[in-house]
Order: structure tokens, then sequence, then C-alpha cells
């Protein structure tokens, strides 16, 4: 379960964390919901810019254009190719784990290119 | 004569011409539309004949004051009905299995063992082998640390998960074993009974639990005992990953029930044949009877109950006692349904034989002549009933630019195919047959197990289109549609149906290949065969070879690809075939509705 250091070259979803919530039950589920689909993943420490702004910057850095922001809001879930607004998943900070995994697979499925799971 | 409206009450729709008719000279104002309310030839219909009038009124901008007349058509005495019976079971009695595709399953290869539950593993000492049943209150990392922590202690061959864990377990154990997870059922799997697993590498199938002597193999079986396991094997093919439990004798019951036998009465004689001969043997046991008066079922069986059933809901439709209730016609066809195995574990489906019906039922007499007093009454117009259905079918038919006498027509509609010829010297033949628009809808659902008609109504009706991004589609023949804005994250991924009202995404479906070619199927499984059956019929020498031109009409007819499997096939038979265009203008709709206006001045043909 060796998490991956920031490297721009390896194809991977990126995850943006804002400050605190690293490690916490909310950010683990989103990583084994990636991990269960088999797609590896970039973490970063970032600032707390809310989880949608977080999620379309890590979106950018992503080559598979696949960015997930983890915030005290809760997750969100963008791909590069939509525009800023059209934050394609978004989940508050009390959905239930099961929900936070849920997120975590589809945007692994983004790259799979698979349904997504119902949020 | 003045303003008339020729209605046509259908099984599906009841359309409406408008006509100003000054001397002989006709000229068509409008068309309408509505969907038939009630059966056909039932007093319900006024409903559906006023909304579709309407239309047609207020599109000419005629108020109903103006009409002189409104014709009917005498609606031939005909209904139709269809039902479907499995006529194979698959049902697991020695063994149980689970046989699903977890999209994530974990690890790879084949493993076997007693079943024991992961909790209860601490206490296991000795060195038989063990599948591990890992139910979804445990984790996956207790569940990984577990089976850690006694993996060198014991032989742990496999596990078997409810979670969808598959991948997270793999990925945190030291020694790689075949996992399957996402059974849901997972408190059926018998604990302590000798088990098999298989996950096979992504993109590839099992090998050897879809293979009875793999089976065999693994669980030593004798000739006997493996000719038992061929059902699960057979089930379990194209799955990425399995489980066999081997549980003791009388674990699951069998129930078998007997398809069988139809009796055709024709006017020459009476003929009996197996329902499970499947569909060819039916339909040629019925062309031997002659004429058919009537079509029965064994009582007790699946084909006993199918009449009966058939029966019942005619009389109820046309108020006679079931008795009365005679079958003029049969279509039968072959068909494979998805149905849940017995003694499965994981909501397996196996692909069973069966066969669907559509029968043609003899309606005693349509209450068409109330309809009109109703009908009078309400809008104080005169209302004739008159015509009879296929000639007016033919007269609508001939406004179609490049047709001439003689002709025939097929009329494709919901509930039956109809088929009527006209010689040079205007001789009209005409016939109903069994089986159209509502049995294809019936075998798609059968075919594709949908859980309801009106997906498989959309399926019929709408081509289909796969998403491949947020932005594009590929759609049946391989191109390529681009859209501007971000396509509904509910269709990603997704085979959708292309309807107007947008795409309408399917779930259980990967690929589209196979839903396009179990639709086009089912189209040419019940028109073709009707097409040829109905011309046949009708030929001067019941030889389809010899009728020269033939218009489509009727809502099938407006289908995106039924037209053209039907003209492909009678192409066989040299006979140019193609898709009415009622007054150039109408496509395949409205030919009998303009044929009873039409008939007013031509007088009878």
């Amino acid at each position: 379960m060796a998490r991956s250091q920031v490297n721009n070259n390896k194809p991977s979803i990126f995850v943006n964390v804002a400050p605190g919530l690293n490690g916490t039950s909310m950010f683990n589920n989103v990583l084994f919901g990636i991990e269960e689909e088999g797609i590896p993943y970039t973490v970063v420490d970032v600032q707390d810019a809310g989880s949608k702004n977080l999620s379309y910057e890590a979106s950018k850095q992503s080559n598979l254009g696949v960015g997930v922001g983890i915030a005290n809001d809760g997750v969100s879930v963008h791909y590069e190719k939509l525009s800023q607004d059209d934050t394609l998943f978004y989940i508050d900070n009390v959905a239930s784990s099961d929900k936070v995994r849920d997120i975590g697979s589809n945007a692994a499925r983004i790259v799979k290119r698979m349904p997504f799971k119902v949020l | 004569m003045g303003i008339i409206a020729g209605i046509d009450i259908g099984n599906a729709t009841t359309e409406t011409a408008i006509a100003d008719i000054k001397g002989n000279d006709v000229s068509i104002l409008s068309s309408g539309i509505s969907m038939t309310t009630g059966v056909k030839g039932t007093s319900e219909n006024v409903h559906g004949l006023f909304s579709s009038l309407t239309e047609a009124l207020k599109s000419a901008n005629i108020d109903i004051k103006d009409l002189s007349e409104i014709r009917i058509n005498e609606a031939a005495p005909v209904i139709g009905d269809v039902a479907m019976e499995t006529i194979t079971e698959t049902i697991i009695t020695e063994s149980t299995m689970i046989g699903h595709n977890p999209e994530t399953p974990g690890g790879l290869g084949t493993g076997t063992g007693y079943t024991t539950l992961i909790s209860d593993i601490n206490n296991i000492n000795d060195d038989k082998e063990y599948v591990v049943v890992i139910p979804k209150e445990v984790g996956f990392e207790e569940a990984a640390k577990i089976i850690n922590d006694n993996s060198d202690r014991l032989k742990i061959q496999g596990a078997i998960v409810q979670s969808d864990d598959g991948v997270l377990i793999n990925n945190r154990i030291n020694k790689k074993i075949p996992i399957v997870d996402e059974v849901k059922l997972i408190d059926k799997v018998p604990i302590g009974m000798y088990s098999a697993i298989e996950v096979a590498d992504v993109g590839e199938v099992i090998q050897v639990l879809s293979n009875p002597y793999g089976i065999a193999t693994l669980f030593s079986l004798d000739s006997e005992e493996t000719k038992h396991v061929v059902p699960i094997a057979r089930a379990l093919i194209g799955n990425r990953s399995a489980v066999v439990v081997k549980t003791p004798e009388g674990d699951v019951k069998e129930r078998s029930i007997p398809a069988g036998f139809v009796q055709f009465i024709g006017d020459k004689k009476t003929a009996k044949v197996d329902i499970d001969r499947g569909a060819k043997e039916i339909m040629d046991t019925m062309e031997k009877v002659g004429k058919l008066q009537d079509v029965k079922g064994e009582s007790g069986t699946n084909a006993g109950g199918m009449f009966e059933k058939v029966r019942v809901v005619m009389s109820q439709l046309t108020k006679a006692q079931p008795k009365d209730i005679h079958v003029q016609d049969l279509l039968a066809v072959d068909t494979l349904t998805p149905m849940a195995v017995k003694g499965g574990l994981a909501n397996e489906f196996s692909k069973e034989s069966a066969v669907g019906v559509a029968v043609m039922v003899q309606a005693d007499k349509l209450q068409l002549e109330q309809i009109a007093n109703d009908l009078s009454n309400k809008l104080n117009v005169d209302v004739i009933v008159g015509g009879v259905e296929a000639d007016m079918a033919i007269r609508g038919a001939l406004t179609t630019p490049g047709t001439n006498k003689p002709i025939a027509i097929l009329d494709m509609g919901a509930g039956s195919t109809d088929a009527s010829i006209m010689t040079p010297d205007g001789k009209i033949t005409s016939i109903h047959l069994a089986g159209a628009g509502n049995m294809v809808s019936m075998l798609i659902q059968a075919e594709l197990g949908l859980d309801d008609f009106e997906t498989a109504e959309l399926i019929k009706k709408f081509p289909l289109c796969k998403v491949e991004s947020m932005f594009h589609v590929r759609h049946e023949d391989g191109t390529v549609e681009f859209f501007d804005k971000p396509l509904n994250p509910d269709t990603f991924a997704r085979v959708c149906i292309i309807t107007d009202d947008g795409l309408v995404p399917l779930e259980d479906f990967n690929s589209l290949e196979p839903i396009r070619q179990v639709r086009r199927q089912c189209k040419e499984k019940v028109f073709v065969t009707n097409a040829v059956r109905a011309l046949t019929r009708v030929s001067p020498t019941n030889n389809v070879r010899d009728i020269q031109f033939v218009v489509m009409v009727g809502g099938s007819a407006l289908d995106f690809e039924i037209p053209q499997l039907v003209t492909d096939a009678l192409s066989k038979y040299s006979v140019v075939s193609g898709r009415g265009n009622i007054r150039g203008t109408e496509g395949p709709r409205n030919a009998v509705a303009t044929g009873l206006v039409l008939s007013v001045v031509e007088g009878s043909v």
C-alpha cells in the first residue's frame, strides 16, 4: 500500500488534500476506492481552498486528467476536460464512509471508462 | 358532400384523415393520430377516437360543426396477445455455486479447500486446505491481517468476500490467493464444505470451473457425478470468477415442470406437438392441420397454462366466456431468456430455452355500432361504420407514389400482421396473422432479461450508442459523434438508447453489439417470418414469387430497420417491396383512414 510521491511523469490520479485531513478516515476511504479499482494515485498536501477548487487544480496536474480534492467541506472529483465550474462529483463532509469510497471509485472509473457508482 | 372524416381504430393507434369532397374531387386537408384507448373494438375506444379527430380538425382549422360525416372502418374482429414459457430450467442439486463477474475480483488462479468463517480461523489447527468466508462486518484491513497472521500456520487457498474488497485484500496479503468479492448472499455459503474457487486474469474467463472435467478433477468426481455438474459448468462459462461448493446431497431440491404439448385443431385434422420440440416443429404442425379452428395446451403443464392465460385475458377483454375464445392463428418463436439459477448464491443467471407465442383470437363481434352511436350522440354528426379494413388499407396504400394494381400490402401493426392483395380486376383477398410489434418487444425483453416492457419498447424503436467519453458517443455503425456540452455522468461508459428525449442509459450491458443483435433477430423472427407466411397465404398461387409489388404500411413499418429487414428478405423471392408513403406525405401511417375518405367517391372496388 505504498503511497506514491509527487511525480508528474507517472500516470496517476492527483489527490489534493487540505491541512489536517491527510490520514483521516474520509481521506483513507477515498484512496481505498481508487485502490480497489486498481488505478495509481498521487497525494499532494495543499492549502484548503475548498474541495471543488482543489479537485480542479489536481485534475490539471494529473496526466490522467483526473483530480480529487479533499477539504473541510467534503470531497470533489474533477475531470480536466470539464470547465472549472463543472465539478463532476461532490459529497459533503458528513457523507457515509461507503459514499466516500464510491466517490474514490468513480474518480478511478473516469480513467477506466467504466459506468459510475451512484452517489 | 362536404367535409368527411375517416377514422381507423387500430390495436395501438387511432388515425384520422379529413377530406373536403366536392363532386368527385377529394382534397385531403389533414391527418390526426392518437393512442387507441382500450382494446380495439370496444366502447372505450371513443376517447382515443375523439382525441385523434380533434387533432386532425385542429390542424385543418375546422370546427366539429362543419363535419358532415364520420366514417369508421369495420375493423377485423381479431385481437392478438403474446405469452412466453421457458422449457428448460437450471437447478443445482448437489453443489452450490457462485459464478459472477464482480468488476474487480482479487488475486489470480484456482484454489480448493473447506469453507470456514474468518472469525473461526484462529480456532483451527490442522493441515487441511481452507477457503475463508469474509462477511461485510469484517473490514478488508482486519481480514488481510487475519489471513497474513495465519498464512504460515494454515493452508488458506482462497477467499469469498461479501463487500467490494477483493483488490484491497489482495494488495494487503503476503501470499496471493484467488478472491471472489461482491457475494451478496454470503450467509448462504455453506460452512465446512469442500469448495473450489477460481479467478481469471483481466480480460480472460475462468477455464477450470467452466469445464465439467475441471470440476471433476478438483472434487475427484466419478463419471456419474460428473454428469450432474454439467449445468454448473455451463452456467459458469464466460465468468471472470467463480466458486463451487460441494454440499451433501439434497441441500437444494430439484423441481421440474413438463413443458407439455400443444394441440392444433384444424378443419382437416387435429395434431399434437411437444412445446420443447421448438418453434419450427410447432409451426410445421400447425400448417398440416389446414385452416386453424382452435389451439389447446395440455392441462397441468406450461403449455396448458400459457394458453389458459391467453384465453382468460382475451375473455376479459371481449367479455366472452373463456371456452368461446378460439385461437385463429399462432406464431411460435424460439428464444433464450436469462433465468435465475436455482441454487445460486450471487443471483447467477443461465440462458434457458423458451418458446414465445403470439396468438390471434377471433372476437365474436366488435361493438363498432355501439361506438358509432356513442360518437354520433356526443358530436351530433352522422357516424357510419363501413368499409372492410383490408379494402380500405389497399385503397390508401395505392396513394403511395409509384404503385399500381396488382398490389399486395403488408400491414405491420402492434398486435397483428395483416396482408391483402388486389388483383388487376380489383378482387381483394386478405388475412390476419398473429405476431407483430408487441411480440418483438416481448422477445427483446425476454432475451435481454429486462425488468420492464417499456425499456424493451425503447430498444425496439431506437438505435443504440456507447458513451465513450464525457463528450463523445460511438454509434452502432462505428461513427463518432461529438457534443459541445459534457454528457450526463449517468450515461458515462454505458450503452445508451438514442431516444427522441435524449440518451437513456442501460445498466448491465458492457457492449452494444449483443443488444443490437438481439433486437434485429427478434424483428426478423417476427416480421420476416410473418411477411413470408402472410404473402404465401394471400398469393393466388400460394407462392410469394408470384407477387410483384408489396407496400408496407402500419406502425411497425415506421421502424428504422424492420422495412429494410423485410425488403431484404423478400428480395430473395424477387418481390419489390418497400415502406408505403400514403398520399406522398404520410409515410406508412394513415392508409386505412385515407382509404375510408377516398371510398366515399370511388364507391366499392
